[in-house]
């Protein structure tokens, strides 16, 4: 008869979910959990008996801790770091608008082919909105400053380079231009965010999910 | 075997350092962690932190490097947390040994996330929950398309942003009661619960 080295749980044939041979001596063990605490060492290996039976029988838990802070606590918390995250994504997709606009405004001042201008200057643009996210990212979330600047990026360089085929921009103009764009991106991901809650609240307050 | 992961290991904590923004919202959800827990894909334990105390929890990643990271942070947790190494795909638990189960940016990393999903379903006793705190492809075309871009590089890093979540949990057999935005409908904090039937008996092969 096999029996789990880690509970010392008899195993049925067929049923042992590893083996590992050491001192000339097959071990069994009956689940990932037993192998992990053996693996784990002596550390662990004291709680072996506690876990090992809670592993195979369903529904033995620790009740929940009574809640010790209020959800008015924590919605006040929550609307304060939305205002200061909303201000830190303002802030950074005027600084990549501005930033890819200069650049691609920057490359067009060489005149070379428009269309070799286009392409080096979005690639340049993605290399620097890129850069620019991770270095953000720490702060402002790596996915809430990639995605919206990503956007922001191609079209705001995009429309300096297109804006050159019918006239020529300053200096001044690409800024503003840029500014005005980033500043458009930032209203319309909040008003998106806003459309989508509230599809959400109403989903949830119906209580049918999904 | 080295997984993508044990190389990431090193830098997984720099790559995903949003935690200073999204740490409330999982701490939010994971409050609602209840009976035995079983925690998919805990990494370097990046989020051990925001485990609530007196929770009994199993928190299993497929990478030995990252779970060795992870150990120096289960030492302060307040309640019994065991770490396992094991592969979302074959959990090996017993059917229907957890109460609760939470993933939190796993399934965009698993191979086959209906698979993954399916074996969450096993695991939990009937009406279980689980706690989804997970990234998918907006339904908005710009932010959308932007995601798919992003995936053919991450891609090659082990991660997907463009995954249905929400679709492959219906297709598992889970039913979904509360979805909270944490940043447009890209970020998603999602509860579910377990019901009878999956609508796969076996792994799928697409499954975006």
């Amino acid at each position: 008869m096999k029996t789990c080295l880690s509970c010392g749980r008899t195993i049925k044939k067929g049923e042992a979910f590893a083996q590992s041979t050491f001192g000339g001596k097959i071990h069994f063990f009956c689940c990932p959990l037993c192998l992990s605490v053996f693996k784990a060492g002596s550390t662990q290996r004291r709680k072996v008996h506690c876990n090992s039976e809670l592993a195979h029988e369903p529904g033995k838990g620790v009740a929940p801790l009574p809640r010790t802070v209020s959800f008015k606590d924590i919605s006040l918390r929550f609307r304060l770091r939305a205002v200061f995250f909303g201000l830190g994504d303002f802030l950074f997709l005027l600084l990549v608008s501005v930033v890819t606009a200069i650049a691609m405004y920057r490359i067009h001042l060489f005149h070379w082919n428009f269309l070799f201008t286009v392409f080096l200057g979005m690639v340049i643009a993605m290399i620097i909105q890129v850069l620019l996210a991770w270095c953000a990212a720490p702060l402002l979330g790596s996915i809430e400053c990639m995605i919206p600047s990503m956007v922001v990026a191609m079209v705001s360089s995009m429309t300096v380079c297109l804006l050159h085929l019918g006239q020529y921009l300053t200096w001044s103009g690409s800024l503003k231009l840029s500014l005005s764009l980033g500043a458009g991106m930032f209203l319309f991901v909040q008003t998106y965010g806003y459309w989508y809650n509230k599809s959400l609240r109403r989903i949830n307050a119906a209580g049918r999910g999904c | 075997m080295t997984t993508i992961w044990d190389m990431r290991a090193k830098l997984y904590d720099v790559c995903e350092a949003s935690d200073f923004r999204r740490g409330p919202y999982k701490a939010k959800l994971f409050r609602e962690m209840n009976g035995r827990v079983l925690f998919v894909g805990v990494g370097t334990g990046i989020d051990i932190k925001h485990f609530p105390n007196g929770r009994e929890i199993v928190a299993v990643d497929i990478s030995h490097e990252m779970l060795q990271r992870a150990r120096q942070r289960q030492q302060p947790y307040g309640g019994n947390l065991t770490l396992v190494e094991t592969d979302a795909l074959h959990l090996g638990f017993p059917d229907e040994s957890f109460d609760t189960a939470v993933t939190s940016c796993t399934l965009c990393s698993v191979i086959d996330p209906v698979r993954a999903l399916q074996e969450l379903h096993r695991v939990l006793r009937p009406a279980g929950r689980l706690l989804m705190f997970e990234h998918v492809r907006s339904q908005h075309p710009l932010f959308g398309v932007a995601l798919d871009l992003m995936t053919f590089f991450t891609r090659r890093v082990g991660t997907e942003m463009n995954r249905d979540t929400l679709k492959n949990a219906l297709r598992a057999g889970f039913r979904i009661t509360r979805i909270e935005s944490v940043f447009l409908d890209i970020i998603l904090s999602i509860r579910a619960v377990k019901t009878g039937t999956t609508e796969f008996s076996r792994p799928s092969v697409d499954s975006r």
